[in-house]
């Protein structure tokens, strides 16, 4: 077991560093800047914007220069003024000093919204993504799975058919089409619920419904597909030979087999889905950290570039990571090797 | 085993879950307060002199008002952290004389109330001139790289030069003469100069809390403002809280704040749209592609209310690129486009045909009234006629044997839509099949300085108040956004003349006549339109409309 989890951080380890550096020489090979706008900044304004940010160094430092400054911690001793170049995500007060702290993770600045650090949207916009995130993968589970278990079970049914129209629907009938359509009808033409924000759970309904229904339909068409392979499995018929009840042998090994496939698909959509959803969280004017993967790349916004995606890379290899144990709780034949 | 696994599960959900309900509802306090909606993700910065757009601009002016204050509806310039002013003889010399003991105030989260600073002797720190000469040398330093110092520094003597890295920061011709006296001289005496003085980036900042929090010091808890509204929070990327500084005493041009508090959303305007309809919202920008839907509802129609805009919608042509360094050809697709049609069918807000570049709102710019023959409109004879022109200048026997035109623009929903409507009027009129080039916008930026297109998509939005702005600094020969290289020494030259006029009626003569030799005799500009701004207005709500996209939130009220 540790030596699997050692193997799997090292990994892990070369996975991200593999992100940041594609990443990085992608972002750099895009035509234009953070300066690039609209009404064009004079050509010496742009140079002296290009020194304050070290924008005008060789690239292969730009790059050592960011990772330094999220990998190696620093001691900083006296009162210090605040400035974004002190900013990190992780301050531990020494015992030895009054002034000393230990400082870890600086994310760099941020050039579009210039008096907010990148740590910033970590620590304000990422915990709403990954509430949203969490619970719309609840939602998702908790009207897909029962959908396909039913479907599964009572195939051919009008059970099975009534669980698959939905769930077609939920496939069909995208995000950007039924967020807004929520939104109207519960929102403005009956006001039962607030059209727009977060933070109070009447504001959660509409959107974790909307991101958790059109998921659900996945896991729904996945979850029927795999109880109808299992049902068909060798130890199934031996189990109801064992004489076993129909609701033992259902929920104790129909069940719980056809869960593997499940979630081998949830670990991931979590992972997606914590990190932040761009059409929702647009759509219902949610500050979570979705659009931040669109704007910071048409923006050219290098810093936040980088740390939303090495956030979603983390986040994805975690879930993967995690799938992997759970398999092995779920299937004993399958061992941590 | 069993139930402590089944236990582990449930409360891992619940730590996960239960935060996110322990939501905190917003207070309402007993005061009047606004809720209204201003673009989409976070402003660039409320640092007078970082911010770079007209919504930057905003918020700084509630927080950090200027000299003076170009009225958003009338476009008067008036006074507002100025009370008087003298002008010296030779017009170069402006002395300020400013409002006085009007108080650095801060939002104190704790108390709930805008507090007056005091320094550490406990003396009430007052707005004084070496504010000013402290915010105008930042603007102008070259280390600021103050995306707005270019405007600012012709009209300030040595600033050309201490912006470029060369001159003094005490050789600028700025002087505190005493508290309350400001002194500014500029290189030449232009007649628009006091617009300029008011612009977003020639505001005064605190140097003593820049010195003690850096680059965050425009945070709330930071912050030392004095204009009509104090900042009370600042949720990045979602909203902006201002709460009304009674400290502030009030000015010709901006008054004290009617309400108690005013918050501004930045979300997708269709979204601002559907909030609007569940009545979340008091003040929204209606988006284009609902204002059918919103003129065909009777109660939004009654709640919406079109207003021009200064900025003007045109496309250029690349001169140095054949076939546009013909001036017939130029003219004949200038010719063949049916603005009328493009406002009906395509950007559908009402919007008026430009038949030249500035737009005529904008001070000392030709008018329709009084030019009903200037510039240029949809003529397919006359395109047929310059395009044949055109084509025997360049001995070619048809239009098919001219180069494959390529038109590049930004990709947005509205240039495409644009771009797709001209090629179609191009196509008809002119029997010519361009190409489309939609590039990624940020890259089109890029790209338009080096390399315009052949055709490229080229609007503008002033600066300051003043056909200068749009004529002289957009279309000189020698000026940064003059993409299409198009060298005129005799539209250098009426330009370059009119600034300097005094008299308003021969300045705009003259600007009427650099339009017709710039879209008509040498069609270097195609214009398009003069955009409208279409705002919802809740019927609770008093204010006043901005043309200038730069918004007098003071002005505004609910009526109880």
């Amino acid at each position: 077991m540790s030596e699997f989890i050692t193997r799997r951080v090292l990994w892990m380890v070369f996975v991200l560093f593999v992100v940041t550096v594609i990443t990085f020489i992608l972002m750099h090979a895009v035509p234009g800047g953070p300066f690039s706008t609209e009404k064009a900044l004079p050509e010496s304004t742009i140079e002296q914007l290009n020194e304050k940010y070290n924008l005008d160094d060789p690239l292969v430092m730009q790059y050592v220069e960011y990772m330094k400054d999220i990998l190696i911690p620093v001691v900083m001793t006296g009162q210090q003024q605040k400035s974004l170049d002190h900013e990190y995500l992780i301050n531990i007060s020494l015992p030895f000093d009054d002034n000393a702290t230990l400082r870890w993770v600086n994310f760099g600045p941020s050039y579009k919204s210039v008096s907010r650090p990148v740590n910033d949207i970590f620590r304000e916009n990422l915990p709403i993504s990954a509430q949203l995130g969490v619970l719309g993968v609840l939602i998702a589970a908790c009207i897909g799975i029962p959908l396909g278990v039913i479907a599964g079970l009572k195939r051919n049914t009008v059970y099975d058919y009534a669980g698959m129209g939905i769930a077609v629907l939920g496939v069909s009938v995208p995000v950007i089409i039924m967020a807004p359509v929520l939104q109207y009808v519960f929102g403005v033409l009956l006001g039962w619920l607030p059209v727009t924000g977060w933070g109070e759970p009447k504001q959660m309904i509409l959107p974790t419904f909307a991101l958790g229904f059109s998921q659900s339909a996945v896991l729904a068409r996945l979850t029927r597909a795999s109880m109808l392979q299992v049902m068909h499995e060798d130890y199934i018929r031996t189990a109801r030979a064992k004489g076993l009840r129909e609701r033992r042998v259902v929920v104790v090994h129909v069940l719980k087999n056809s869960m593997i496939p499940v979630i081998t698909v949830i670990g991931p959509m979590l992972a997606y889905l914590m990190a932040g959803t761009f059409v929702v969280e647009t759509i219902f004017a949610i500050p979570g950290m979705g659009k931040f993967f669109v704007t910071s790349i048409t923006g050219r916004d290098y810093p936040v570039i980088m740390g939303t995606i090495l956030v979603m890379a983390i986040f994805l290899v975690l879930a993967n990571v995690i799938v992997d144990v759970v398999y092995a709780w779920i299937d004993p034949r399958i061992r941590f090797t | 085993m069993k139930t402590v696994r089944r236990l582990t599960v449930l409360v891992l959900v619940m730590v996960l879950v239960l935060p996110t309900f322990a939501g905190v509802t917003s207070a309402q306090g007993d005061g009047k307060s606004l809720v209204t909606a201003y673009g989409v993700g976070d402003p660039h910065s409320i640092d007078p002199q970082l911010g770079i757009d007209q919504r930057d601009m905003t918020l700084i002016t509630q927080l950090f008002p200027g000299l003076t204050w170009q009225n958003e509806e009338s476009r008067d310039v008036e006074l507002a952290m100025a009370s008087s002013y003298d002008v010296s003889e030779d017009g170069k010399t402006y002395t300020f004389h400013l409002l006085e003991q009007v108080p650095w105030v801060r939002y104190n989260a704790d108390s709930g109330e805008v507090e007056a600073l005091t320094d550490d002797s406990g003396a009430p720190r007052y707005v004084t001139a070496a504010d000013f000469v402290f915010g105008w040398t930042r603007a102008l330093d070259p280390v600021t790289a103050a995306p707005g110092a270019y405007m600012m520094a012709p009209y300030i003597t040595g600033a050309a030069e201490f912006n470029a890295g060369e001159g003094s920061a005490d050789a600028l011709g700025l002087k505190a003469v005493d508290d309350y006296t400001f002194e500014v001289t500029a290189p030449e005496a232009v007649g628009y100069v006091l617009g300029i003085y008011g612009l977003g980036t020639a505001r005064p900042v605190p140097a003593w809390a820049i010195e003690e929090s850096g680059d965050v010091w425009t945070e709330p808890e930071n912050i030392a403002t004095y204009g009509p509204f104090a900042l009370k929070e600042w949720s990045h990327d979602e909203s902006i809280t201002f709460v009304k500084n009674p400290f502030w005493p009030g000015s010709e041009g901006i008054g004290q704040a009617n309400v108690d508090e005013l918050t501004i959303r930045f979300m997708d305007e269709s979204v601002q749209l559907r909030e609007f309809e569940a009545g979340g919202m008091d003040v929204i920008y209606a988006p284009a592609t609902d204002l059918d839907r919103i003129r065909a509802d009777s109660t939004l129609s009654s709640e919406l209310s079109i207003v021009p805009d200064l900025c003007s919608q045109a496309w250029g042509f690349n001169t140095e690129k054949p076939p546009f360094d013909n001036v017939h050809i130029r003219r004949a697709f200038s010719y063949a486009v049916d603005r009328q049609s493009l406002i009906d069918f395509v950007t559908k807000g009402g919007e008026i045909p430009a038949r030249w570049f500035t737009p005529p709102s904008i001070s000392l710019a030709p008018t329709l009234e009084d030019n009903p023959d200037l510039g240029i409109a949809f003529d397919p004879e006359m395109a047929q006629q310059e395009l044949a022109l055109g084509l025997a200048d360049l001995g070619l026997e048809s239009a098919d044997d001219l180069p494959a035109i390529t038109v590049v623009f930004g990709n947005t929903e509205l240039l495409s839509a644009t771009a797709q409507a001209l090629q179609v009027m191009w196509e008809e009129a002119l029997g010519i099949r361009v190409e489309l080039s939609a590039l990624d916008t940020t890259t089109y930026w890029s790209t338009l300085e080096e390399d315009a297109g052949q055709i490229y998509r080229a609007g503008w939005c002033p600066d300051y108040n003043d056909a200068n702005n749009y004529l002289r600094d957009v279309m000189r020969s020698d000026s940064l956004y003059n993409y299409g290289h198009w060298n005129s020494p005799e539209f250098d030259q009426i330009v370059d003349e009119a600034r300097l006029l005094t008299d308003p009626e021969q300045r705009r003569e003259l600007y009427a006549q650099a339009e017709q030799l710039m879209v008509v005799d040498e069609a270097a500009l195609m214009p398009l339109y003069w955009p409208i701004t279409a705002m919802l207005t809740q019927p609770d709500v008093t204010r006043t409309y901005a043309t200038t996209h730069i918004e007098a939130y003071w002005k505004w009220d609910l009526n109880q």
